[in-house]
């Protein structure tokens, strides 16, 4: 290792500011249509955001170290005890009198410092089966608590921030191979010759990674036996189970139900053309046809009130914050803090795709908040907090050279 | 595989490409929607005509045990406004502003109260006379941005227990963990019956899908496109009998009190008003801070559901209870009396209520004429311990399980209870004394001692009383319910069968404290009672079942300051008692007559409204 030094990360945090600033104003707009007080609020968030951050920035890196599995444990805590008290629309949420949090956004925290811990110690090495499971049953566990609250968008996060992180920490390529591969065949046996042609890859793709012969036949009779099984098990589900699962998909198949948001959520993106409507000027926003405009589809009004421009203006932002937290990995000395900044980067990353995709009808709706953006609390300060703890690491202990 | 490639960089290059084509795959995406098929997109937001509106179920109403309407449903109408439709034509506003007798000022705060608002309908009036919707509908055409919305309000065919009917109203943040199926701003049951019963009468939204033009107007159903409609929720058949609850209230009149009255066998409530009172439609309509300070703070206390949440010192109808706990822990036997001189000393002179005492009483005597210096001499052989546990097997100090929120538990003194009130050894035999003949710290409540007179009337059990017989849906099939516990009281049957032998004395028996208001067509088995009152006049109380070989009530009635059981209250029971088992049966008919009479031209008015609106409804549907 070459000489150490400090030097102040400014760009993370001015990144972060655009965006939110940009995402204030969409808010207003989009807080006025919901009915008012969405914008006040989250003005609030924002300023107990920045103190929560500033206050996380200043914490050694030994500190969170050592506090990285109590903090997951009480995360843990906080998600089971949703599962028994939970209360709010969807029983995803913890009151305090009028004050209410949602422990499936604080959870990210957890996770992101548990694994970061847990792969940055020296004695771990992946490549054994029992540090990969050590690894997958620090995921496993608040995944599966968020799945069954249910938040299924959520949970989500938890295996990618996982798969990021393992992936950065060196897992050998054919765990990798071995994880993805069952995924991989299920969506492909919509057809017996995807199905063929997608074992066919990965089984090169095994053997570029050195796989063993006896292994890569075992493999690739299980990835077979998948393959086979999923559309007998396809036709075993009942009629409405499939139809949920189609809509989840496909959304359009869906009319008037979860349809009936993608369709006006695109008409209001798509009549935003080049320039966008202006500022409080969005019809679909304002006369009620969009829905959760202030939350989970702050994008749309993004897109219909500023059009393109502003549409790509935020993608640039984030996409440059993304980019900028991959590159402090590789400039920060330290594995562990290496290991969260990657997990921050991953939550960004799949966070603003899904929601954009969801917006623009490309991906299923799942209910993602877009971060930074969405009106909300949890998922602000959870934010706030990564970011505040990201640019305290990428400050302290950069390598040179 | 020996080398460990851990945090290599060149397993960043993946990441950077991959988020790289995702991000330009998206902006890919925007710029198809956003550029290249803009104008498409542009034409369908202009013509945007779909919107999904959420259809109100009908509420299900409540209908007597007779199958009599109480509780109905009734439109009413808010209208809405749309600020941009309103500045676009200034004409709308003045006709308005006409019809409707608002003044500018009035208009411009509520058309205004979400800042910065433009499109989004909001609320100007609501419960707007029917008149003046028939006048605006009549002018739509000419009113872009002038909408209508229906919402369902009580109707009341009978004004009657209003503290056990409750009330409906939009449910708020607060309340919203509460009812985890209902969102905020829907209709829901707040209190008494339409609160406890408020997911079997508030059914299931439906959709409909509208079309509406570019001002947010309606212009009518979209044809092609399967509505989802709503489920009306279930009607109550409830337990009450309505002319008797009528009577009941009217036999309270200004006073206040309580009566409840329960089918022992089944623990069907006939009965059950709390006076005074208010109008039931009281919380239908937004009360203002003063109407709303004015109720709570009345003296004469009228919001309080006298007959759950009245706590009554029981005075002397506690003595079956205490009789039955002597006899049924064999702290004495059927032998047992005493002579009462006017009271007892113990430390102090305690006093019967009759200061010349009442000379020889047994147990038959002692209901008869209420000896307390019998009752003071049973509290203290059986001490405080065994005084509770054998009381409580009557149902006091705890709630009866009734179908309704905030039922108090009254209060059944314990060891431990005198300690923590009065300190350890602090307290003497003076206070078993006065629970004794359930004076001091004794409390229970109307239903309480209804439900105790029910356990007595059966012989030793007691069934939860109920006050909802049965669902009925809405093609009027009927579902009957039985989910009911029966409680048994854990004495001895023979004992609980002297103790009703000596309640029959109290207006059979020459010297009965009830015996002035003997019939000789009746067998009643009654209890007057007393309860000392530190604050005003002393409350009466009186219970009783009747006919006494196969009990088919069971009343229990005070009369708060009514001052003697005997005279205050005895009467209103023995009234319910014959309303219920149809002596006068002439009388009695000619009283419902009377109350039909009475309710017809409310009635006629409910349904005329209901018929206005179901006429306007239909005229919105399309011609073809």
């Amino acid at each position: 290792m070459k000489v150490e030094r400090h030097e102040i990360e400014w760009i993370v945090p001015l990144l972060t500011l655009l965006i939110v600033g940009f995402g204030m104003v969409v808010l207003y707009s989009a807080s006025v249509a919901a009915g008012g007080g969405f914008f006040v609020r989250q003005m609030v968030f924002i300023v107990v955001g920045l103190i929560l951050g500033i206050s996380l920035a200043l914490i050694p890196d030994r500190f969170i170290l050592a506090t990285s599995y109590l903090v997951y444990i009480g995360m843990l805590l906080l998600l089971g005890l949703v599962l028994m008290i939970g209360t709010g629309p969807t029983g995803r949420w913890l009151g305090m009198g009028t004050f209410h949090i949602q422990p499936s956004e604080l959870a990210k925290i957890g996770v992101i410092l548990a694994l970061a811990r847990f792969l940055s110690d020296r004695r771990t090495d992946l490549s054994k089966i029992r540090y990969f499971f050590g690894m997958a049953l620090i995921a496993v566990v608040p995944f599966g608590l968020i799945l069954i609250e249910p938040d299924l968008g959520t949970s989500l996060v938890i295996p990618v921030i996982t798969g990021v992180m393992a992936y950065i920490a060196g897992i050998p390529h054919l765990a990798v191979l071995f994880v993805v591969s069952p995924v991989a065949v299920m969506i492909a046996s919509i057809n017996p010759y995807a199905i063929v042609i997608v074992i066919a890859i990965l089984l090169a793709l095994g053997y570029f990674a050195g796989i063993r012969i006896n292994v890569a036949v075992l493999w690739g009779a299980m990835m077979g036996a998948i393959g086979w099984m999923t559309p007998k098990l396809w036709l075993q589900l009942k009629p409405y189970q499939r139809n949920r699962l189609v809509t989840f998909i496909n959304p359009e198949a869906d009319p008037l139900g979860a349809g009936y948001q993608i369709i006006q959520s695109k008409v209001a993106i798509g009549s935003g053309k080049f320039w966008g409507k202006g500022l409080m000027e969005g019809s679909q926003t304002h006369r009620g046809f969009l829905p959760e405009q202030h939350t989970d589809f702050i994008f749309s009004v993004l897109g219909e009130e500023f059009g393109f421009i502003g549409a790509i203006i935020v993608l640039v932002l984030f996409w440059f914050l993304i980019v900028r937290l991959l590159y402090l990995t590789k400039k920060v000395a330290s594995p562990h803090s290496k290991l969260v900044i990657a997990g921050v980067a991953a939550v960004l990353a799949f966070q603003v795709i899904v929601n954009v995709g969801m917006t623009t009808g490309v991906m299923p709706v799942t209910g993602l908040p877009l971060p930074l953006l969405s009106y909300g609390g949890s998922s602000l300060l959870t934010m706030f907090m990564l970011i505040g703890l990201v640019t305290g690491m990428a400050s302290r202990w950069r390598r040179t050279g | 595989m020996n080398e460990k490639p851990r945090f290599s960089a060149e397993r960043l290059l993946p990441l950077y490409i991959l988020v790289t084509i995702v991000f330009g795959l998206i902006g890919v995406r925007l710029f198809r929607m956003q550029v290249v098929q803009a104008e498409t997109y542009l034409k369908k937001s202009d013509t945007n005509r779909i919107k999904a509106v959420e259809l109100t179920p009908l509420r299900g109403l409540m209908y007597d045990r007779n199958g009599e309407l109480i509780v109905d449903n009734y439109p009413s109408y808010t209208l809405y406004a749309v600020p941009y439709a309103i500045d676009q034509n200034p004409e709308v506003r003045d006709t308005l502003l006409t019809l409707s007798g608002l003044t500018n000022e009035q208009f411009e705060e509520r058309l205004r109260k979400i800042p910065n608002n433009r499109y989004t309908p909001v609320r100007i009036i609501r419960d707007v006379p029917f008149n003046l919707y028939a006048a605006l509908e009549e002018r739509k055409v000419y009113l872009p941005g002038i909408s209508f919305q229906i919402e369902p309000k009580r109707a009341y065919h009978h004004r009657i227990a209003s503290h056990t009917l409750g009330h409906i109203g939009e449910l708020k943040e607060r309340d919203a963990p509460k009812f985890p199926d209902q969102e905020i701003g829907d209709i829901v049951g707040l209190a008494g019956l339409e609160r406890t019963w408020n997911k079997a009468l508030c059914g299931e939204k439906g959709f409909n899908y509208l079309e509406v033009d570019v001002m947010g107007r309606v212009i009518g159903p979209l044809s092609g496109i399967d509505q989802k409609p709503p489920n009306p929720g279930k009607d109550l058949i409830l337990t009450i009998d309505v002319f008797l609850q009528e009577y009941a209230e009217e036999l309270l009149g200004d006073g206040s009190g309580s009566v409840v009255a329960i089918e022992p066998k089944t623990g069907e409530v006939l009965v059950m008003a709390s006076k005074p009172d208010y109008p039931p439609e009281t919380f239908a309509n937004v009360l203002t801070t003063e109407q709303w300070r004015a109720l709570q703070e009345d003296p004469a206390k009228p919001l309080l559901h006298r007959a759950i949440q009245g706590a009554y010192p029981p005075g002397s109808i506690f003595k079956m209870a205490v009789l039955s706990a002597g006899l049924g822990s064999g702290i004495i036997d059927t032998d047992f009396d005493v002579t009462c001189n006017g009271g007892l000393y113990l430390g102090r002179w305690f006093s019967c209520w009759k200061k010349t005492g009442h000379g020889h009483v047994g147990h038959k005597e002692s209901i008869e004429q209420s000896c307390d210096v019998f009752f003071y001499t049973v509290g203290l052989k059986l001490g405080i311990d065994r005084f509770s546990e054998w009381v409580g097997k009557f149902p006091f100090g705890i709630k009866t399980g009734i179908d309704l929120e905030h039922e108090s538990a009254g209060l059944l003194p314990s060891r431990a209870f005198f300690d923590r009130r009065y300190g350890e050894n602090k307290w003497s035999d003076g206070q078993l004394f006065n629970i004794a003949i359930g004076q001091g710290d004794v409390l229970v409540t109307p239903l309480q001692a209804a439900v105790y007179a029910s356990s007595l009337a059966n012989g030793g059990w007691w069934v939860t009383p109920h006050l909802v017989r049965g669902l009925q849906n809405p093609d009027s099939t009927r579902e009957f319910l039985d989910q009911w516990e029966k409680h048994t009281v854990d004495i001895d049957p023979n004992v609980i069968s002297i103790v009703r032998q000596d309640m029959l004395q109290v207006t059979e028996g020459a010297r009965g404290t009830a015996h002035w208001l003997y019939d000789p067509r009746l067998t009643v088995a009654g209890k007057t009672g007393t309860a000392q009152n530190p604050h005003g006049k002393d409350h009466a109380l009186f219970v009783a079942f009747a006919p006494f070989d196969d009990p088919q009530i069971a009343v229990s009635v005070v009369v708060e300051h009514g001052e003697h059981g005997s005279t205050a209250a005895a009467p209103i029971a023995y009234k319910i008692i014959r309303a219920y088992l149809g002596y006068d049966e002439a009388g009695w008919h000619k009283y419902r007559a009377k109350v039909l009479a009475e309710i017809a031209a409310r009635r006629a008015e409910i349904e005329a409204a209901q018929n206005a609106a179901s006429g306007a409804t239909a005229e919105e549907e399309p011609e073809e």
